[in-house]
């Protein structure tokens, strides 16, 4: 069945053009006036029949009739390219602002409306097949970049809160990648003991401690060929933290209890919902096993950071759950919507998804309705002041509080301090010498090369001690005077007998 | 003879603040069908205390089934579905889904059960409800097929020297 794709006819120029490559390209097209019934378009009704593909608004960006075919679209999982006017501020923040899937700024080449109606039908297909939904700018972040990071080996490292769909991204990257046929193995790095983890994923020999009456193969080698995933990783215990440091340096290993390396050839993603960066300023994880995982990341938004997708994650959940549960279901009404929209969701897409199964199974009218949403969800909402039970909770959290903040003073004290060390040659202030014709001036001067200028700069570097900061400047001086000492003590308001001294003192030639 | 290991899984019934009825109704039931229990623990609803039991007993090579009773439903605290699916080697999640049909059309509340069933190693696992009718019936389920599938997973492995390479995806 060809793509279909509705285009609006606000700019007719451009939508008789958009129209002419998008039907050459083999797509199936139609236009639609602001005068027809939008909604029914989107919905599949009416004029047009089936649901379309895509949408391309080729203007009238910002009025009212746009807004609502927006909205449709948004509602019902439908991509929308918009052409913005060259007149428009900025194209990228009206482009978020309306919620457009993608956006160009006209005048457009046909040939290009076409690759991007492409592209965004491909992703509409990745998210059908993955599970990854939602139309919110953050989420089309996190597809693009599983795109991208697919095709390639590196280690993954994918960062979300709990019930953000972690697994769903890593499975996702599997399924794109070369390694799709391949195993494709999680391991819940948090479920199990110390003492098991080690031999679940690196597999122990018959015997190597009590209960071990058989061989088991580890995780890593039933991986092998495909993708491990470590979920929450963070929770790995620094003895094991070494073992998976050597996995990912050379991919080689021992059984527990086993004499013989193991090789395997495995892509590893990590996942974690926790700040790993936070877990290693305070030293419970390696760093170098965290600089090996965090190669590629994906950040996996909050669900309260992209509130616009909750109305269409619902209505999937609730129809996925009305065909398994096999209930004649009506839907939500627009009150219980919006209690949803509003609420915290401290455990994200999941816990939405538990919620909505649990209401489609008990709701007793058929429908969801503001009353059948427990009161620990409805109650908790971001215009609702957090519900504070009791004295020592508090106590807790504001603990929780201080000790947070001081982690990030620490993080950030120790970013500055490797930015420092990589790269002094950043922040380095030139004075000049000298010659009062000359203005004080900053510029970046590579540290590794300091070429002696004619202006003849004296380099203070962070870390500098204040002799190194006098000898700088005697070698400066000396360098402007050309050798004269006389004129260099002059220059630098000394005695000549001082600076006889101190060119001693210094070695200085 | 099946030999059989019941973990329950309770908050209350780990601290000894409630009579594990479920885990009884389990042993009754193996008695009748002439199985023999040769194991059963209650621990908390922790994951790795119940992934630790379950990983345990299936490698010890003692026991071909495990019932677990509990933490399967919504809340927060329940987590033995993600414990059991963090040591089992393959999911038979035909399993599962018959436990809940069982049940859910007279008790609609029994479709929100999250509870797994799979193989680790020669282990049959089978997760069941924490309510003592819910394992009552649960029980009546499994016994119309459980022989079959513990001569398979136990006959499936003589022949491989190793447990299960097949793939968990």
């Amino acid at each position: 069945m060809p793509d279909r794709v509705l285009i609006t006819t606000d700019d007719l120029e451009h939508a008789v053009r958009v129209n002419a490559a998008l039907e050459q390209a083999g797509v199936d097209t139609a236009m639609v006036s602001s005068l027809d019934d939008v909604r029914q378009a989107v919905r599949g009704q009416g004029a047009g029949s089936r649901e379309p593909d895509a949408i391309v608004l080729t203007g009238g960006l910002h009025e009212a009739t746009a807004q609502r075919l927006l909205a449709a679209a948004h509602e019902h999982a439908v991509s929308t390219l918009g052409l913005v006017e060259p007149t428009d501020k900025d194209p990228n923040e009206i482009g978020r602002e309306l919620g457009l899937t993608a956006w160009l700024v006209k005048p457009v080449d046909p040939s290009e409306v076409t690759a991007t109606v492409r592209r965004l039908i491909e992703r509409r297909r990745l998210q059908q097949r993955t599970g990854i939904l939602g139309e919110s700018p953050p989420i089309q972040e996190v597809l693009v970049k599983t795109e991208q990071i697919a095709p390639v080996t590196s280690t993954v490292l994918v960062e979300g809160e709990s019930g953000t769909g972690k697994e769903l991204v890593a499975r996702a990257i599997h399924d794109l990648s070369p390694r799709r046929g391949k195993a494709f193995i999680a391991v819940n790095c948090a479920a199990l003991p110390e003492t098991l983890l080690e031999s679940e994923l690196f597999g122990h020999e018959k015997g190597s401690f009590t209960g071990a009456a058989e061989r088991r193969l580890g995780r890593f080698e039933l991986a092998n060929g495909g993708t491990i995933l470590l979920d929450e990783v963070g929770e790995v215990p620094a003895s094991t933290q070494v073992k998976l440091l050597r996995v990912l340096e050379d991919r080689s290993f021992f059984r527990v209890g086993g004499t013989q390396p193991i090789h395997v050839d495995v892509r590893v993603i990590a996942a974690t919902n926790k700040s790993l960066k936070e877990a290693v300023a305070l030293g419970r994880f390696r760093d170098d096993l965290f600089y090996r995982l965090n190669v590629l990341s994906v950040y996996l938004p909050p669900l309260r950071e992209r509130r616009s997708d909750i109305p269409l994650l619902v209505r999937t959940f609730i129809a996925e759950f009305a065909k398994t549960h096999d209930r004649n279901f009506r839907g939500i009404t627009p009150e219980a919507l919006q209690i949803l929209v509003e609420a915290d969701w401290p455990g994200n897409v999941r816990q939405l998804k538990n919620l909505i199964e649990s209401m489609v199974v008990l709701a007793p009218e058929g429908e969801i309705r503001s009353r059948d949403i427990p009161p620990d969800v409805s109650e908790r909402t971001r215009r609702l002041p957090m519900r504070i039970d009791n004295t020592r909770e508090v106590a807790g959290q504001e603990l929780e509080f201080i000790f947070r903040t001081l982690v990030e003073l620490k993080m950030q004290i120790e970013e500055l301090r490797r930015r420092i060390e990589e790269r002094p040659a950043e922040r380095v202030e030139v004075i000049e010498v000298g010659g009062g014709n000359r203005q004080i001036e900053a510029a970046t001067i590579d540290p590794l090369d300091p070429r002696p200028e004619p202006q003849v700069p004296v380099i203070y570097k962070p870390g500098m001690t204040m002799s190194e900061v006098e000898r700088a400047a005697i070698d400066a001086a000396l360098r402007e005077t050309r050798g004269n000492r006389r004129k260099a003590a002059e220059t630098l308001g000394i005695g000549e007998r001082t600076l006889y001294r101190k060119l001693k003192e210094y070695a200085i030639d | 003879m099946t030999r059989i290991g019941i973990l329950t899984i309770s908050d209350l019934g780990a601290v000894g603040q409630r009579a594990d009825t479920s885990g009884d109704a389990i042993i009754d039931w193996a008695a009748q069908r002439g199985y023999e229990v040769v194991v059963s623990s209650v621990v908390a609803d922790e994951t790795d205390r119940i992934a630790g039991k379950l990983a345990r007993w299936a490698d010890s090579g003692e026991v071909d089934v495990v019932l677990t009773t509990g933490g399967t439903g919504l809340t927060e605290r329940d987590v033995t579905p993600e414990a059991t699916a963090a040591i089992l080697d393959r999911e038979a999640a035909g399993i599962a889904e018959a436990l809940r049909a069982a049940s859910g059309p007279s008790f609609p509340r029994a479709w929100l059960s999250r509870g797994r069933a799979g193989t680790r190693g020669k282990t049959l696992i089978v997760n069941l409800p924490g309510s003592t009718n819910g394992v009552k019936e649960g029980l009546a389920v499994l016994a119309q097929f459980l022989d079959h599938a513990v001569d398979l997973v136990s006959g499936a492995n003589t022949r491989h020297q190793t447990p299960d390479t097949a793939s968990h995806a």
